[in-house]
């Protein structure tokens, strides 16, 4: 439990002066703002470079529900690439530059250190992902006027998606444990969440994939009720399960 | 304090440590020695416990301070913050957190560099910044690997004096180096590690007193090439060094020596010009020692 605090105020520490927290949030409340907006100039700028006489707004007929649509289907590729990249290194490069060496003379539990990196990013994940979901809905509501969405809608979107990201962070601690290269890291990760849409076109998987938090969040008009509750305790599971697999890793890495 | 039996380490079919013992009482400081690539790191990363071994037993008494050859640190962090990290880390309470750092950094001479990023230290201040994490918890052994490598002479002396006053303390401390003059002045028994393999072990006076050989250091008027290689092969003479015309003779037996070599010299008819006799430090011993288990 001690390492687990110590190590939580570090990552806070080191996400500050490494400014991590800056980009993320640049990119994730960015986006949120960018793309609504540049989903209305569209049609505008396609009439500048393309034929006259098109009406291009006709063809583009962006209304609240396809931009928000629109936006969590970027967050998809684009966040998941920020992420990885920007967390890639979380424990290998621990392992990678022999910080851990110290700390293991003095008392230092890796369970504690595997939970304080998967709860600090996954907390900061769900309040990005809240904060750019809202950011964008102001934009969504202020810009287009058909197809309405309400503020409900937007929330349980945005907790599907952090479903969908925490998986991704704790997947990424603990592939994370088991290299040294930040590189083989990301490739790892990234080829994992990006064959997840492929494989959720099966249907035997495709609520055993924490993908379906992704799909189940792009439709807006579901109610929330009792399918949610497998995926969720597969998700849960997986992530227990990828923590026990950092933890035991980590405790037999030779740290020197 | 520490015994080692029978300590075995391989990398995969490369045998790093060969089966070595050793034993390390309380309240002495024990002098590892050995070249680069000899064994020294791998086993003081054994007795912390960062990496496992494949045989032997290993036993460490005690709580353990431990300072690697190049201590690594999070590089955003202030010299205080680490040290309050590590006083969190190890339960101490907060109270005395701040002012066990204030101590420790008064002690190895970062105190005014407390709060500048360590990332921004020279290596020489992050070994004395490696110390004050391996005095953090007031462990009863340090483990200290080429504590002084990256220090310049003051900082080495200031180093050297810092172990013997944890030793003055009650402590222990298993040292590693390969700087033979600092083991001299503080180490109480030495070690040697060749090629995974202790070639001699003892107390300083212990070794001093069975493999310290007399060096005659003789000056010649002319170049002593020649003559050189006729002493050499003289039953009482271990070993002949020549550089142009001085001769630096180390012999068996030095009363043997006194009566022969001045003679051996006379009959090559070569003019002296000095002649004195001094006595082989650590070095030398360490030197014949590693050549002899070549």
């Amino acid at each position: 439990m001690n390492s687990f605090k110590v190590y939580f105020k570090k990552e806070i520490m080191e996400s500050i002066r490494s400014y991590r927290y800056i980009i993320l949030a640049a990119v994730f409340i960015g986006y949120g703002i960018l793309d609504p907006v540049l989903l209305k100039m569209l049609p505008a700028i396609l009439e500048k470079q393309g034929d006259a006489g098109i009406d291009y707004s006709q063809l583009f007929r962006i209304t609240q529900v396809s931009a928000l649509q629109s936006f969590m289907g970027n967050l998809f590729q684009m966040g998941i690439l920020v992420l990885v990249l920007c967390l890639m290194g979380v424990v290998s490069e621990e392992i990678k530059n022999y910080t851990f060496v110290l700390p293991s003379t003095k008392k230092l539990s890796f369970g504690g250190v595997v939970l304080s990196k998967s709860l600090h990013y996954s907390l900061l994940m769900v309040v990005l992902i809240f904060s750019a979901l809202m950011v964008n809905y102001y934009y969504i509501t202020t810009l287009f006027q058909d197809d309405f969405v309400t503020f409900q809608q937007v929330m349980k979107s945005g907790f599907f998606i952090s479903c969908y990201f925490i998986f991704i962070i704790n997947l990424l601690v603990c592939i994370s444990s088991f290299f040294k290269k930040g590189g083989i890291v990301s490739l790892v990760t990234l080829g994992i969440s990006l064959s997840m849409p492929f494989l959720s076109q099966i249907n035997a998987l495709r609520k055993v994939l924490p993908y379906y938090f992704l799909q189940r969040a792009g439709q807006l008009s579901q109610p929330l009720d009792s399918s949610i509750i497998l995926p969720l305790i597969l998700l849960v599971t997986y992530i227990v399960l990828l923590n026990i697999i950092a933890i035991l890793k980590l405790n037999r890495v030779e740290l020197s | 304090m520490i015994k080692v039996e029978g300590l075995v380490k391989k990398y995969n079919d490369h045998s790093v440590l060969k089966g070595i013992n050793f034993e390390v009482k309380n309240n002495e400081v024990y002098g590892f020695l050995g070249h680069n690539g000899a064994g020294k790191s791998t086993t003081i990363n054994i007795l912390t416990g960062l990496i496992k071994y494949n045989g032997g037993n290993v036993m460490v008494n005690g709580s353990v301070g431990y300072l690697p050859e190049d201590p690594k640190f999070y590089p955003y962090m202030t010299a205080r913050e680490y040290l309050r990290f590590i006083g969190e880390l190890s339960n101490t309470n907060k109270a005395s957190i701040n002012s066990r750092c204030d101590e420790l950094l008064e002690l190895v001479k970062l105190k005014n560099a407390a709060n500048r990023r360590i990332g921004g230290y020279s290596r020489g201040m992050r070994q004395r910044m490696g110390f004050a994490v391996a005095l953090y918890n007031n462990p009863q052994l340090l483990l200290l690997d080429e504590p002084a490598s990256a220090l310049d002479p003051e900082g080495r002396k200031d180093m050297m004096d810092l172990i013997k006053g944890f030793k003055e303390k009650g402590g222990t401390v298993f040292l590693s180096s390969h700087i033979l003059s600092d083991l001299e002045r503080i180490a109480d028994r030495i070690g040697i590690l060749n090629k995974g393999q202790m070639v001699m072990e003892g107390s300083l006076d212990e070794i001093k007193r069975e493999h310290l050989l007399p060096i005659y250091d003789i000056e010649f008027e002319e170049p002593c090439g020649e003559v050189a290689e006729k002493i050499r092969v003289l039953n009482w003479v271990e070993d002949v060094e020549v550089e142009d015309r001085t001769m630096s003779i180390t012999v068996r037996d030095q009363q043997v020596a006194n009566n022969l070599l001045l003679r051996a010299l006379w009959e090559n008819n070569i003019t002296v010009v000095s002649y004195q006799v001094r006595k082989s430090s650590l070095e030398d011993i360490y030197m014949r020692v590693v050549q002899e288990n070549e």
